[in-house]
């Protein structure tokens, strides 16, 4: 028998004798199986065995919570982790993905699709509930905006545009058109066009609609400047 | 019950249109406003705080894609974007739901899916398909992983 024939080891890892046994009814046909009971042996055969995936359970004595998820999963990041836990929520299911693992469930889960999520994370898919989505949006879109430090950046590169320039941006950004905004200045639309051309390379900005966000957010940032 | 207020910001007449003649018979989504330009309904949203914006996604060009949410998100925090999109995008699409959006159904399916995804996200739901959310998952944990570096 090749490797290539046998199916995939897992490991169950869970301190409850009751619950591993039903975890082990539930995909033993599917799957090769070894068992531990804490932590230590589980880090072991992490090592020795180098299994597909794991069955985890949060609770596992001397596990250490998530953090000791996190540490399990960068001993062997090529193991796929279904985390179990006792009473699954939407703060653990987050911090459990920012741990890495690929699926998250209650851990008295209904065997067969037990079952299924294994399958599901062991094919390099993510096994976790609906309501958990939008809190993950929620948080990319924080960390996204976390990590821009664009205004400041921006601060000084405005300094470099010309008073009139600026006043085309303003106009610009109170949604005028550049016809409206050649006869507020009395010029004509060409050389509208010229002056944001300008501006958009001294910016590097691409296009209208991201210099008119850009003074927007400048505008507000300077109206509460103290953060 | 209030109804859901909604917002469609489109740069299309047919496809403002085409939400009205979905969202109008329903007695629990009213619509509160229309845009044509991203900053119109930057504008919107911040004037009108609809419970829920439909934003075309064909109105983001270049970077703003990634701004325009942000801004949004600022200006009327508790407002949740449904995107429009012309077809599946999918690298686009991502960048806008991992910069504020709850979720996005393509134009096509308007006539099926829009009332229910509009009652979705209004109630905290994702409008997301299956099969993106190992995309998001992955963007999320190079994210975090990013962000813990630096």
């Amino acid at each position: 028998m090749t490797d290539r024939d046998s199916p995939p080891l897992v490991v169950l890892a869970c301190g409850m004798a009751g619950l591993r046994k039903r975890w082990r009814q539930a995909i033993e046909r599917q799957f090769a199986l070894h068992e531990v009971a804490e932590r230590s042996s589980l880090e072991r055969a992490l090592g020795a065995l180098r299994p597909s995936a794991m069955l985890l359970d949060l609770q596992l004595p001397a596990l250490g919570g998530i953090r000791g998820v996190e540490a399990i999963q960068r001993l062997r990041p090529a193991t796929k982790i279904l985390l179990l836990t006792k009473r699954p929520d939407e703060r653990e299911g987050i911090a459990a993905l920012k741990a890495g693992v690929r699926g998250y469930c209650d851990r008295d889960i209904d065997p067969i699709l037990l079952a299924k999520a294994l399958e599901v994370v062991e094919n390099g898919e993510i096994w976790i509930g609906r309501k958990l989505i939008p809190h993950l949006l929620e948080e990319l879109a924080t960390l996204a905006e976390q990590q821009k430090d664009a205004p400041t950046k921006l601060d000084s590169r405005l300094e470099r545009i010309t008073p009139r320039e600026r006043q085309i941006v303003q106009l610009l950004s109170a949604g005028a058109s550049n016809k409206e905004i050649a006869k507020r200045l009395d010029v004509t639309e060409r050389t509208v066009k010229a002056h944001l051309t300008a501006v958009f390379k001294k910016l590097g900005i691409s296009g209208r609609l991201q210099l008119a966000l850009y003074a927007l957010e400048q505008s507000r940032s300077s109206e509460s400047s103290e953060r | 019950m209030p109804a859901i207020s909604v917002v469609i910001a489109d740069r299309g007449r047919a496809a403002r249109a085409a939400c009205r003649t979905v969202l109008e018979p329903e007695r629990d989504i009213r619509i509160v406003g229309e845009a044509q330009t991203g900053m119109a309904a930057v504008a919107a949203a911040e004037s009108l705080k609809p419970n829920v914006l439909l934003l075309d996604l064909g109105m983001f060009d270049g970077d703003a894609r990634t701004t325009l949410l942000p801004v949004i998100r600022r200006r009327s925090p508790d407002t949740r974007v449904l995107l429009l999109t012309e077809r599946a995008r999918e690298a686009r699409t991502i960048d806008a739901l991992c910069s504020g959006a709850r979720g996005y159904l393509e134009k096509r399916a308007l006539g099926t899916y829009l009332s229910r995804a509009v009652r979705a996200v209004d109630a905290g739901e994702a409008w997301v398909p299956r099969k993106m959310v190992a995309t998001i998952i992955d963007r999320f944990a190079h994210v975090t992983r990013r962000s813990q570096r630096g």
